[in-house]
Formats: structure tokens, C-alpha cells, sequence
């Protein structure tokens, strides 16, 4: 019998058919078919074929074709006498190195005659990897603020706080061994005033930019998401310092995905931008008033 | 499509002679082989590249029976021992695969008299076993 690749035989049986002339037969051709898996050599490993009236439903070879898949070996295929390396072209593991070892098996009961080993790939290895190269590009906060940082904050007057150079949601990904791995860093801000006892503020988006036309100061502060906060505590004081230590810091939540269906959380990104507040307290003279 | 397996990235650009040439082989607007171009691709795309194993070949198939013939339409089986193995973009082997497999063939003879294939099945049938040869 004559060697020919598969891709190449459909010239071969022009004279097989030729010579058979126009044989009378159920074509078993899939027209309205898909192949759902291919073999890495192209041979679909299984079809999905619609039937009328229900959901498609998988058949493999025309439909009535036993099923045949990968399974997994529990043994140690390697551990034998190495004849299964040289009776199916298989290339021997590396070293120290843990596989997986399937048969491919047919619902026949047809002996296996394919073997595959491979490497597991951890996709929580990959997903590490590229969380560190997306944290190599995570800046520290560019902060605006109202009243301009170095600019003291008036007591029971909101500071607001911005960030200006906001990443946005950042999305990288990376492919091993078969699989495809995607990590978003979510990013998220707070506004630590400094002052004894004030509240963290958790700042909706890049935060809140003052609009000196819009609603006065306190209403504007008000909102809910608002990155401001009204200083209560004067600085420069006998027992206090001459600002407080506010922080801004953004916080990136680190998530992935993985191609195999696995997903799973890594530990977030967090960078800091000092905004030292002095604060004072101002004195209002009512003048051209009647004193009751 | 031993090209395309060393570097599968290339079934994504149509306008490669690889894709080209792999198309040719079947029938006008073959869906079956788009589909094979596509997983293809989407290997490239996760880093696996094909290489031949051992035996040297990645593929060598023998023609095995012809089953069904009309006019317009043929059937044949294949059997095709393979011997591959997968590396990583660093060259790392992280598979080896290898064996016999019974393949379903389905060509359709083209307007211009040409066979052409239709589709190509991975069975379950009677091939030559690997493991008696060793």
C-alpha cells in the first residue's frame, strides 16, 4: 500500500472513484454539521450536529461513530521498560518534571492506541507573572487639590482632592502551554485627611475636582463618592504639628482568568502620595451690623 | 500544514500561502477547514508550536480502505501515526503525543472534476497498532 498524507489522498481517490464509476450510495457527508474539536492535526475530534426541533446535540463521525476522548492515566506510563517511547514517537518528559499521562480511548472498547503526556500548567503562576509586570507600571498618584496642596485648608471649609493621572482599569495577559491567562487591576481611591480621628475617605473615580461655579463648597462635598473632607482640628497649635500627614492612595484589586475556566484574586497594588495639610482657623469680623 | 503547525500563528493571516494552500485542499468555503485554521490560530495565539517527535515525522498516514463512492462524493478511512511534540515560545517541550489514529474521510468532486476534501473525522477503527511494532 502506497504512504500518502491525508491532506493529499483526496487526489489518490480521484482514480478509485474514477475506476468505481459512479457507485450508488448514502453519502454520510455532515453539511449541516460543525466540528466543534480538532485534533492538532486537523481531524475533528468531535461534531456538533442540529436536529430539528431540540438543541444541537454532539455526535462525533457521522453520528452513530463511538466517542472517543482523552483520559487520564493514573500510572506512571514512563516508569516501564521505555518501549512506549519508541513504539509511539513519544518524546521522554524532562526530568524532575511532573506530567499528566492520557490514553486516548474510544466508548468501543477499542484498545488505545495514541498516547499524550503533558506539562500541567498552574495558570495562578502565569496570572503572578503578569501581575508583577502590570505593577512594574502602576504610578504613585498625581494629587490635585482644592485649595492647591501647600495652600493651607480653613476649618469647616472642604479640601477636595483629585487624582490626575488615573490608570483606569489596567488588562494584560499572557499564554503558556496552552493556557491564556487575563489579570485586571481595578483601581480604587482613598483619602486619609490625617487629622486625629477623621474618617477615611473612600473617593468614587479618579475623585473630586472643585467647581468654584457650581453649588457651594459644602454641598459640593457632600455628594456621595466625594473625595473632600472639612478639616476640624487646627495645625500650629503648642501640642499639634505644623500639618497633617493626609495620604491619597490608590489601590489597584487584582483579578484573573484563566482560559480553562479557573479564575482566582492576587494581592492588590497599592501606591501612596503624601498631601500634608496645615489647617487654620479664621476669625470673621461682622462689621456695618447692629449689635443687638 | 506542517508549516502552519510549527508556528500556527500564521493560520490567523489569510492571506498567507500557507492558509492558501491548506484551503485548496477542500471545498470552496469549506467550513470544516476554517474551523481547523481557527483552532490553529488559537493555539499560536497560547504560545504552542508543533515540532516532530521521535519517529521524525510529524504525520504519515497510509490510506486504508475507500467505504463509500458516488459520483459526486467519496469515503475513505486513513490510518495516521503521528509523533508530535509541543514546545512552548521558550522551546520547551510541555507535550508529546504519538500513536495510530483512524480517520474518516469525506472528499466532493468540484465543478472543475478536482476531489476535494470535505472533511476529515479522528475515529475509532482497525489500524495497525504502534505498540506491536515495538
Amino acid at each position: 500500500m502506497n504512504r500518502h498524507h491525508p491532506l493529499t489522498v483526496a487526489v489518490a481517490i480521484a482514480t478509485a472513484v474514477a475506476s468505481a464509476g459512479g457507485l450508488a450510495g448514502r453519502v454520510a457527508a455532515q453539511d449541516a454539521s460543525e466540528c466543534v474539536e480538532y485534533s492538532p492535526l486537523g481531524y475533528c475530534l468531535e461534531w456538533e450536529v442540529p436536529s430539528t426541533g431540540s438543541p444541537v446535540q454532539p455526535a462525533r463521525g457521522g453520528g452513530d461513530a463511538p466517542t472517543c476522548y482523552w483520559v487520564t492515566v493514573d500510572e506512571d506510563l514512563a516508569a516501564g521498560d521505555g518501549s512506549i517511547f519508541v513504539d509511539y514517537g513519544l518524546e521522554r518528559p524532562p526530568d524532575g518534571v511532573r506530567v499528566v499521562w492520557q490514553a486516548w480511548t474510544c466508548s468501543d472498547g477499542s484498545p488505545a492506541d495514541s498516547f499524550r503526556w503533558f506539562v500541567p500548567v498552574d495558570p495562578g503562576a502565569i496570572a503572578s507573572s503578569v501581575r508583577a509586570r502590570i505593577a512594574d507600571t502602576l504610578p504613585a498618584p498625581a494629587v490635585a487639590s482644592s485649595p492647591p496642596v501647600g495652600v493651607a485648608a480653613i476649618i469647616d471649609v472642604p479640601v477636595f482632592v483629585e487624582v490626575t493621572n488615573w490608570t483606569g482599569t489596567v488588562t494584560d495577559g499572557q499564554c503558556a502551554g496552552g493556557v491564556c491567562v487575563t489579570v485586571t487591576a481595578a483601581p480604587s481611591l482613598t483619602f486619609h485627611p490625617g487629622e486625629p480621628s477623621a474618617p477615611t475617605i473612600a473617593c468614587a473615580g479618579t475623585g473630586t475636582r472643585y467647581n468654584p461655579a457650581g453649588s457651594p463648597p459644602e454641598a459640593q462635598a457632600s455628594v456621595p463618592g466625594a473625595c473632600a473632607h472639612a478639616y476640624g482640628l487646627r495645625t500650629g497649635t503648642a501640642d499639634r504639628p505644623g500639618s497633617w500627614s493626609g495620604t491619597v492612595v490608590v489601590m489597584w484589586t487584582i483579578t484573573w482568568t484563566a482560559s480553562t475556566g479557573a479564575s482566582g484574586s492576587l494581592p492588590a497594588v497599592t501606591r501612596t502620595a503624601a498631601l500634608p495639610r496645615a489647617v487654620q482657623e479664621v476669625q470673621a469680623v461682622v462689621t456695618g451690623g447692629r449689635t443687638p | 500544514m506542517t508549516t502552519i503547525l510549527a508556528d500556527p500563528r500564521v493560520a490567523a493571516d489569510p492571506s498567507s500561502a500557507e492558509v492558501s494552500d491548506y484551503l485548496a485542499l477542500f471545498t470552496v468555503d469549506s467550513t470544516f477547514a476554517q474551523g481547523a485554521l481557527d483552532t490553529w490560530a488559537d493555539e499560536g495565539e497560547q504560545g504552542r508550536f508543533y515540532r516532530p517527535g521521535p519517529a521524525g515525522e510529524l504525520v504519515d498516514s497510509v490510506l486504508h480502505d475507500v467505504t463509500n463512492v458516488t459520483d459526486t462524493v467519496a469515503e475513505f478511512t486513513v490510518c495516521s501515526a503521528s509523533s508530535i511534540e509541543v514546545v512552548d515560545s521558550d522551546g520547551d517541550v510541555i507535550e508529546s503525543q504519538g500513536g495510530v489514529a483512524f480517520v474518516e474521510a469525506v472528499a466532493a468532486r468540484s465543478e472543475n472534476d478536482e476531489w476535494l476534501l470535505r472533511e476529515l473525522t479522528q475515529s475509532s477503527g482497525d489500524c495497525p497498532s504502534q505498540g506491536a511494532a515495538g
